[in-house]
């Protein structure tokens, strides 16, 4: 054989390559819809699994957490849990390295199909936290997809209009609930101008399903277009006749105040109707009641049953009841704890309580995180995000209810254990993807209660200057 | 010694008093009489000892309430906390029907969300 | 079914005798044993063919072959130690040794009665915790017995009084001294109903003490008088002051008929010395021997009656139980202390059994097993009390075969009581075929009602059974719990399930959470759920009953921390516990709880303990000196005290003494408790100081350096640590300092000068740090840097060396290392 017919044999093998290298990078990204269109709804979960892996465009830095979210969907998509796959797919997850937003996704998406729908949520959010080379769009686009699904579930409207328009991870899908519940509800879009009928039709016709979906665009359609934002006015609500009325003891304040009490504690899910105003209306009646009433009543009685607890110590423990009701009320009803201290009183020791509680709950989690920092007792990363997740809910939940108060109380020591915390993922773990939103997280909230050092430091590990 | 059961939900619902039919100024011997008539019939499943009124409509009855409500009320103490805890007098007769809460948006929840996905579950 | 048919048993399982009695819904009549005694020593002996007896004859050998005859087996019921007969090479558990006593038991009954019982109730102490109890009631199922309830000894004592006296109202006292254990219980009668108030007791107070307190006089004696030394910690002594002891008892017992007696032994020996032992013992001697014990239990008295409320004079009766009971000395010296004299007319030996006979009626536990006999007639299923302490109870009925109908249906029935003083009308069954009626009684005797039926005709019709007995007299209904039970929590917490005195059987339904990740399949990840039994709010205080345990290798699926377990917690009447834990996420049932015994008390261990105690208590009585806490010196003082017994008894315990040793791991875990509360009394002032100091360090810093905004924050915070120091809320006041020091520390970040103190605090600390070598570079880094004037790198190095201390040494929790809260 000749040198040239060899170098054009060559040149003919490279032009080939080349060719073929074109043509896979045309169709690569073909191949993530093949898998979510055709694949994945099949539940083909190791079919799915596989294919993925061949994604290298798309999910390059996480090549396993793309495998184990294609699975995921896949799984999402049979009729029924399976436990066997699930728990491969974990296998594949736990495998060492560092976890991308894909693998939170994917780990969403089998804590959903477990059930864990709470659980699922939280991970989604986290994905939707990850910085951007952590996390493939292909990901956020279906943890961004699960969560307007599951408010849309949930009937949660707002949240889906607010998430569905979502600049970069918006879908067909998810564009099309958020502006059909848009015109439905009378209200307007962050940004987007309300959809024309035929817009809506456009959108309605890219989701993929379109004859679950259809009833909700006959609805839309149904209701006439608003060029400009128009609060729906209010209905009176109807107010369901109370299974116990507590105008009927009006002369007597120990059995006003319980059957008012009875009214909001007892009766079933009375709580959400419960405003500050009736809270503090309700410590009232208990006031009115421990002021004297109560003390004769249980003082007679005293007499009678000949009891060796004394009068004044079976108030005490009725008003700790009382007391622990009202917390356990103002909790539920997600009433600031506020409300209850200004009401004074009984009112101001269920604040007392609950602020303990609030405090108490963060504190022992704290804690167990701290101590887990210092053993370096490692979970896997999954479980990582779900602990920490635990904790900020406890965290935002006593911020919710105590206000910047708590806020500040908190903040010094849950800086100091999440930051060592966020540290040890960084540094010896290399958990990029979980670590950067915790210092985010902590930058924002050393932000909201003023801590000057803590800025600085955080500042400097969230790389701004 | 607590005043009743933690969860407020239950303190009136499962107040010893109402457990057994009685009212707070019963003696003593009516607590163990109305409680071993109550388990004898609850043993015997008449349907008549089925339930009980509170203040709220009705409870289902069950012997280990029975049971339970007979020991709290035979210490005094523990009943003098009851007896405040019973003071509303229970409700004669069986309670409306209540109507099911309004939805707040007047656009219902969308059931078939998370098929229309293609994900069968949640 | 009449009454001469019913047959109730109870039997008292005591440590040093036992008892059986019947109760006919009359009377209550003692079981004698063989020998014609109501009383059976509670003492089991294996010669050396394998021969087992039972009772007196086997405690004639106590003396002289101490080693293949064993007593005082109920002490080590519950735990794990079997006990040896070398002789026949034998090996039996506690709970075997009791079975042998119940069998011999219930053999006499059978010989008195005929039949052979298959139910019976059997008594407790009132202390007795979850493992000893089943224990007890596996010794029951040992012994051949079908169902066994248990009841507390002051219970079974008290319903026996009751029984007998007429007038039984007000309070009452149950001193109750028997053979090594003291059990006061307070209760209350009223309107017929029997109920317990409260107990207290010292679970190692009772006879043997006076023995001892008469065999160490008689050691002087003979010290004196034939310049013998004997030592009860020199094992060479042991079978001589082992005869001394048997003499001293004897003389003890003797002392209660006569005023004088003497104790005679002869041909004692010492090394190679011979002699013979004969003292002479008067009561008047034995009062001074045993005032300090009596003493003893009488402060538990006043302790219990304090508790409760009941003022001096305010008891209407004491009810004296047990052998130590019949001494003349202890009944003067409660009836002084206590301001009633002890009720007459019952006999201290056998008071428990006859109470346990007659709570068997009370439960309906009738000790014939049921004869299958055909039954004929129109069926009618009843409901009524077997005892009641109600003059109306109420009988519920029901037909069996409601269907039918016809004329052997009844349709109604009419009650008829067998004297024929009191009938009830006819009444009519309602549509579930049901009814529901009232009964006349009389007082303090059975009752037997004969039940008539009419069919809707108004012919006569057989009613099925043709009878039902119902039992008049002091009654008490459920047996209640003695100890509060509750789940240990991660946080040394005690998760209430059951409060002391809670009505057996009881079910109760926690949602518990996890505070670690169990990953699935992982062998080393597991979650522990302790059981722990007890009146202390610390779960480490409490006794260990059991645990259940779920590892990761049995999982599903991985379980995340937070994950809610549903763990329910049953107990039956005889107080056997089952729990299980439900994982609502997964489905998933765990229900193997490992039953535990109660701890063997090692030597070695206890003698650590003991180490580790006497070193507590010497760092804090110093600390306490030097800060003059008077109240805490004086805590201590009584550790102290307490700290002497428990070496006595931590050294007999090596001697092979297991009861001293189980007293040892008591008194220690209490002591454990006295010297945490002072802990907590100290560090209040402590933390207080703390605060004072912190707040006028950040006075100064945030006045220098502070941010505007910082330094209205801080105005708020100082007041609030102001606010907490003055509530005496320790929490609160460390949440306030944690934020205080927060702001004193970013304040005190902006000034160089601060940077160069920390440096040096830091620099001198480097031998405790985790990794020293690498702290020495840092330091080196960081002296450089100061000499450059480099703040910034002087910060980090600072951080970095922060980074390497050690933090607090982790107490990994004392709750039993639960996994949950
Ligand atoms: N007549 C008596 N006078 C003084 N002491 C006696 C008399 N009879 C027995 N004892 C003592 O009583 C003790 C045994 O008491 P008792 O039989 O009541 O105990 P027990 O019931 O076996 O123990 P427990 O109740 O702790 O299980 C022994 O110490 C014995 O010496
Ligand atoms: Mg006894």
């Amino acid at each position: 054989m000749s040198f040239a017919s060899l170098l054009g044999l060559v040149i003919l093998v490279l032009a080939l390559a080349a060719w073929l290298l074109l043509l896979w990078s045309a169709i690569e990204p073909l191949l993530w819809l093949v898998i979510r269109r055709i694949v994945a709804p099949r539940g083909l979960v190791r079919t799915a699994a596989t294919l993925a892996r061949l994604c290298r465009g798309g999910f390059e830095h996480d090549l396993r957490g793309g495998s184990a979210l294609a699975g995921a969907l896949a799984l999402a998509a049979r009729g029924a849990h399976d436990e066997r796959l699930a728990t491969w797919l974990e296998g594949q997850l736990g495998k060492p390295g560092a976890l991308g937003a894909a693998g939170v996704v994917a780990a969403g998406l089998i804590a959903a199909s477990r059930g864990q729908r709470d659980a699922a949520r939280d991970l989604m959010h986290n994905a939707a936290g990850f910085d951007a080379e952590r996390a493939p769009a292909a990901a956020r686009v279906v943890a961004n997809e699960w969560l307007v699904a599951d408010a849309a579930e949930r009937g949660d409207w707002g949240t889906v209009m607010r998430l569905g328009v979502r600049r970069d991870v918006a879908s067909a899908q998810t564009r099309f609930l958020a502006f059909a519940a848009a015109r439905v509800r009378r209200q307007p879009l962050i940004d987007e101008p309300s959809a024309t009928d035929a817009g809506l039709r456009w959108l309605w016709w890219r989701t993929p399903d379109r004859g679950r979906t259809r009833p909700l665009l006959l609805q839309a359609l149904a209701t006439p277009r608003v060029m400009h934002s128009r609060k729906p006015t209010p209905k009176p609500p109807e107010p369901a006749p109370p299974p116990l009325d507590p105008a009927e003891f009006a002369g007597d304040p120990v059995a006003y105040a319980q059957a008012l009490h009875a009214l909001w504690t007892a009766a079933e899910a009375a709580w959400r109707n419960l405003s500050p105003t009736h809270l503090a209306g309700l410590c009232k009646a208990w006031d009115a009641a421990f002021a004297g009433p109560a003390l004769a009543r249980l003082a007679a009685r005293v007499q009678v049953l000949t009891t060796v607890t004394k009068a004044e110590a079976a108030l005490a423990q009725i008003r700790r009841s009382v007391a622990d009701d009202l917390a356990q009320l103002a909790s539920r009803a997600q009433i600031p704890l506020s409300a209850l201290t200004e009401a004074g009183g009984v009112g101001a020791e269920a604040g007392l309580l609950l602020r303990a509680e609030l405090l108490t709950e963060v504190e022992k989690q704290n804690q167990a995180l701290r101590l887990r920092t210092q053993q370096k007792r490692k979970l896997p990363a999954v479980e990582e995000l779900r602990e920490w997740n635990s904790l900020r809910r406890a965290y935002e939940r006593a911020v919710l209810l105590g206000g910047l108060e708590l806020r500040r109380l908190m903040f010094p020591d849950i800086h100091l254990h999440v930051c060592n915390y966020a540290v040890w993922l960084w540094n010896d773990r290399k958990e990029y993807g979980i670590s950067g939103p915790l210092f985010r997280w902590l930058l924002t909230e050393a932000e909201a209660v003023g801590d000057e050092e803590a800025i600085v430091l955080q500042r400097k590990n969230v790389g701004v200057k | 010694m607590s005043a009743g059961p933690a969860d407020p939900q239950r303190r009136l619902a499962d107040n010893p008093f109402y457990v057994l039919g009685l009212r707070p100024e019963c003696g003593r011997l009516d607590v163990e009489r109305e409680g071993q008539k109550l388990l004898g019939m609850l043993e015997l499943g008449l349907k008549s000892a089925a339930s009980y009124m509170t203040p709220l409509g009705p409870q289902p009855r069950s012997a280990d309430k029975v049971r339970a409500a007979m020991a709290e009320l035979r210490s005094p103490d523990r009943r003098l906390l009851h007896e405040f805890w019973a003071l509303l007098p229970p409700k004669p007769e069986p309670p409306r029907p209540q109507p099911p809460p309004k939805p707040e948006h007047d656009l219902e929840p969308f059931a078939g969300a998370f098929a229309a996905h293609g994900w069968k579950r949640p | 079914m009449s009454s001469q048919n019913l047959v109730y048993v109870g039997i008292d399982l005591g440590t040093t005798n036992s008892t059986a009695a019947v109760f006919d819904g009359d009377k209550v009549t003692l079981v004698r044993n063989a020998q014609g005694s109501p009383i059976t020593p509670s003492v089991v002996r294996i010669d050396a063919r394998g021969n087992l007896s039972v009772g007196a004859r086997a405690r004639r050998f106590l003396e002289s072959d101490p080693d293949n005859t064993r007593g005082e087996f109920k002490r080590l019921m519950g735990t794990a130690q079997a006990l040896r007969f070398p002789a026949s090479g034998a090996e039996k558990r506690p709970e075997e040794l009791a079975a042998e006593v119940l069998r011999s038991l219930r053999k006499d009954i059978e010989d008195q009665l005929g039949f052979v019982p298959a139910r019976a109730v059997i008594s407790v102490p009132a202390l007795f915790e979850l493992p000893q109890s089943s224990a007890t009631s596996e010794a029951a199922r040992l012994a051949g017995f079908e169902r066994v309830e248990l009841l507390q000894e002051p219970i079974a004592s008290a319903l026996a009084a009751g029984w007998t006296i007429v007038d039984s109202s007000g309070s009452w006292l149950v001193y109750d001294l028997g053979g090594g254990t003291f059990d006061v219980s307070l209760l209350e009668t009223r309107d017929g109903l029997l109920r317990v108030v409260g107990h207290d007791g010292d679970n190692f107070l009772g006879g043997r003490d006076f023995d001892w307190a008469i065999v160490d006089w008689a050691l002087g004696e003979i010290e004196r008088a034939e310049a013998v030394k004997l030592s009860r910690s020199d094992s060479a002594h042991a079978a001589t002051i082992r005869r001394i002891k048997l003499a001293a008892e004897e003389a003890k017992i003797e002392l209660s008929r006569v005023e004088q007696t003497s104790m005679a032994i002869a041909g004692l020996k010492v090394g190679d010395r011979s002699f013979d032992l004969d003292l002479a013992l008067d009561r008047a001697t034995l009062e001074r021997l045993c005032s300090p014990a009596i003493e003893r239990s009488l402060a538990v008295c006043r302790r219990l009656l304090a508790a409760h409320g009941v003022p001096d004079g305010g008891l209407t009766r004491v009810v004296m139980v047990g052998g130590p009971s019949v001494m003349p000395v202890v009944r003067r010296y409660v009836s002084a202390a206590l301001g009633v004299p002890p009720t007459e007319g019952l006999d201290p030996m056998t008071l428990v059994a006859q109470g346990a006979a007659i709570y068997a009626a009370t439960a309906g536990l009738e000790a014939r097993p049921a004869a299958l006999e055909p039954l004929r007639g129109c069926k009618l299923w009843l409901q009524y009390p077997a005892m009641s302490s109600d003059l109306t109870p109420h009988v519920v009925g029901r037909l069996v075969d409601r269907g039918a109908s016809g004329s052997a249906v009844a349709t109604e029935l009419r009650l008829t009581r067998a004297d024929g003083l009191w009938d009830s009308p006819w009444i009519s069954l309602d549509e579930e075929g049901a009814f529901v009626a009232a009964v006349s009684l009389l007082a303090r005797r059975p009752n037997v009602f004969r039940v008539e039926g009419k069919n809707a005709t108004g012919g006569a019709v057989v009613i099925d059974p043709p009878t039902l007995t119902i039992v008049q007299g002091l009654t008490i209904s459920d047996p209640p719990l003695s100890r509060t039970i509750g789940v240990a929590t991660a946080g040394d917490d005690v998760r209430v399930y059951f409060e002391r005195g809670a009505p057996l059987p009881a079910r109760r339904t926690f949602t518990l959470q996890t505070v670690e990740t169990v990953a699935k399949g992982s062998k080393e990840s597991l979650i522990k759920i302790p059981i722990v039994q007890g009146e202390y709010d610390a779960a480490h205080l409490c006794r260990l009953v059991g645990a259940l345990e779920i590892s990761g290798a049995e999982l599903r699926q991985t379980m995340p921390s937070g994950t809610e377990l549903e763990l329910t917690i049953e107990l039956d009447r005889g107080g056997r516990m089952s729990a299980r834990a439900l994982v609502p996420g997964s489905g998933q049932v765990f229900e193997h709880v490992a039953h535990l015994l109660v701890p063997e008390a090692a030597p070695e261990v206890l003698d650590a303990q003991l180490v580790a105690i006497r070193g507590r208590l010497g760092e804090l009585r110093t600390d306490a000196f030097r800060r003059g806490l008077a109240g805490v010196i004086d805590k201590l003082g009584k550790v102290e005290a307490a700290l002497v017994d428990l070496a006595l008894d931590v050294g007999a315990a090596k001697g092979g003494d297991a009861d001293a040793a189980q007293k040892a791991r008591r008194s220690l875990i209490e002591l454990d408790a006295t010297l945490e509360s002072v802990e907590l009394d100290r560090r209040w002032p402590e933390l207080e100081k703390e605060a004072r100091e912190a707040v006028v360090y950040a006075t100064i810093v945030i006045h220098e350096h502070g941010l505007a905004h910082e330094q209205s924050l801080f105005a708020e915070t100082a007041r609030a640590v102001e606010k907490a120091r003055m509530g005496r809320d320790p929490l609160e006041l460390q949440r306030q300092l944690r934020l205080l020091n927060r702001l004193a520390y970013a304040a005190g970040s902006r000034d160089p000068e601060v940077w160069k103190r920390r440096f040096e605090h830091a620099a001198v600390d480097i031998g405790n740090t985790t990794d020293p070598a690498k702290a020495q570079t840092l330091v080196k880094e960081g002296r450089e840097a100061l000499a450059r004037g480099d703040g910034e790198a002087l910060r980090r190095v600072v951080q970095k060396l922060w980074q390497l201390s050690p933090g607090d040494p982790e107490q990994r929790r004392l709750g039993y290392d639960s996994g949950v809260r």
